[in-house]
């Protein structure tokens, strides 16, 4: 499949993007504009392609600030006081958001789903239930209709748990998957768990395995292990808080300011800040700079925006160059035998930041130094041999 | 079950119906749900209720058929009780190797992926069953 385009605040102009032409889908998010601003720009989307355009109705937290939320016609007027597992309730928010997905132009419309205090048997039934209610409200539309699974990533490195998750939220006839990973990770770092990673790999493919679309939202460079176990298709956006799903996005007033620029280094599957790419450049590891999928059009931009004017900002190239690189990587392994692929990026990855670190080359920021890439590896060794050398009857 | 003393098959559908929108019958405190223990999936047998759905009946569908292809349960190893057979379904281990390599033989593969332990690797849906039968039949 092809890239999704996780929108955020000020993020339209970056649809239809020169260069970025792999992203085929595009999350939409209320929270960030109002009802009238949604439906104009899906206008807009409408005429510049042909995109799965997804409706992510971002019930997710009742006690929060949630920006637009609250001038969406579904939006629940009790949402902070009721019983969230009552479904009788949520058959009325499911009637309006119906009724609110077929007045717009969508394509797809993910499940509601609310993030629990504690993640339980009873909160998945839920969801599935509430999956089920928008499946047959659209039952003689033509918007498919996905079920949003939020996992919390601590609960699935115990391997029973994560089978019955899967086992609750597969049972209903949604069209597709819509995941969402919750951790404490700040949306910087990489994820360097193991067994955390093992465990949403699995999930993937468990839900895959049921021969229905899995969609994985808010995803960063950890993207390569996703596609590795199956993902149909990966979403990611310009900031970091849209790579990883994070709360402060319905609670802060959501601007784009107070950011670094990163670029997004394939030799290394790392985001490096601006003095690491001159420091790479100036002690001969031009080599390990603008390589495979991040020798895009915009890191060429940067490149020669670095020439030509140093001090100048370039965070909206930054967005770019590593919007670019997710979008190659979606299509490279959706086209290729994406385990092995992944492994030897991972590879290669890896030995390249020890030589780094054997020639004494140190980066500003101190935890980039590529340890997360042992993880990373041991997860895919692992999800090798449990999915491909003894696969399910 | 047949009809009287005849060789026609007759199914029967107790018609038993529950909204899901009211609150459950059976009391997730007992350990066991309401099933035939010797035909049932590990979800009743461990009262686990947000398992079961249909695919719950395909699991039992699924032993039924095993049974008629092997004369045994398909989780009963030589040398197991009907006790331990039915242990081993609840405790979600493997089917024996002996009905693994009959199913294999018999070309019913599918059978095996009817009675997966866990739902989520069963068929997704009841099309994909009736597909997979009809290949192999």
């Amino acid at each position: 499949m092809s890239a999704y385009h996780h929108m955020g605040h000020d993020t339209e102009n970056l649809i239809g993007e020169n260069d970025l032409e792999e992203y085929t889908g595009i999350i939409l998010s209320p929270v960030n504009r109002s009802p009238e601003s949604l439906r104009d720009h899906i206008n807009v989307f409408r005429e510049k392609g042909d995109y799965d355009i997804v409706l992510d109705p971002q019930l997710y937290f009742p006690k929060s600030e949630r920006g637009s939320l609250r001038e969406y016609p579904y939006f629940p007027p009790d949402f902070d006081t009721v019983d969230m597992t009552s479904l009788p309730w949520w058959e009325n928010t499911v009637k309006l958001l119906t009724d609110f997905a077929i007045s717009l132009n969508i394509s797809t419309i993910v499940s509601p789903v609310v993030q629990p205090k504690i993640w339980n048997t009873d909160y998945y039934s839920v969801c599935s239930s509430i999956s089920q209610l928008l499946l047959g409200n659209l039952q003689n539309s033509d918007i498919r209709v996905f079920s949003t699974i939020m996992a919390n990533v601590t609960e699935l490195t115990d391997t029973s748990k994560m089978m019955e998750i899967a086992s609750i939220v597969s049972d209903t006839d949604s069209d597709g998957f819509y995941i969402i990973f919750v951790s404490d990770i700040e949306p910087r770092r990489e994820f360097s768990d193991e067994t955390e990673l093992y465990g949403m790999m699995s999930l993937i493919k468990e839900l895959q395995n049921t021969r229905r679309p899995v969609l994985v939202g808010h995803c960063s460079s950890e993207m390569l292990l996703f596609k590795a176990a199956g993902a149909s298709a990966c979403s990611t956006g310009k900031f970091f808080n849209l790579r990883r799903f994070t709360k402060s996005r319905y609670e802060e007033p959501a601007i784009g300011g107070g950011q670094l620029p990163y670029w997004f280094e394939h030799s290394l599957l790392a985001f490096l800040r601006e003095a690491d790419i001159i420091r790479l450049l100036s002690n001969n590891f031009q080599d390990l700079v603008s390589t495979h999928l991040s020798d895009n059009y915009w890191s060429k931009e940067i490149l020669s925006h670095f020439e030509s004017e140093p001090e100048k900002a370039w965070l909206a190239l930054s967005w770019r160059q590593y919007l670019s690189w997710f979008g190659k990587v979606e299509v490279e392994l959706s086209t290729s035998d994406s385990i092995p692929t992944v492994q030897k990026w991972l590879k290669e990855a890896e030995e390249n930041w020890w030589v780094l670190d054997d020639n004494d080359l140190l980066f500003d920021e101190q935890r980039n130094d590529g340890k997360w890439l042992r993880s990373w590896r041991q997860a895919l060794v692992k999800f090798k041999k449990t999915y491909t050398q003894s696969s399910p009857a | 079950m047949f009809h009287r003393s005849s060789d026609v098959p007759l199914f029967v559908d107790f018609g038993l119906v529950r909204d899901l929108l009211k609150s459950s019958l059976t009391q997730s405190w007992n350990p066991l749900g309401p099933c035939t223990p010797f035909f049932a999936a590990p979800e009743q047998l461990n009262n686990d209720k947000a398992l079961i759905g249909w695919r719950t009946d395909q699991f039992g569908l699924g032993l039924v058929l095993g049974y008629c292809l092997t004369g045994s349960h398909p989780y009963q190893a030589r040398n197991m009780t009907t006790n331990q057979a039915i242990q081993a379904v609840a405790n979600k281990q493997n089917c024996s190797d002996e009905f693994k390599a009959l199913a294999k033989s018999a070309n019913l593969e599918c059978l095996l992926k009817m009675i997966e332990p866990w739902p989520v690797r069963r068929y997704s849906d009841p099309q994909y069953l009736l597909e997979d039968f009809r290949k192999r039949i």
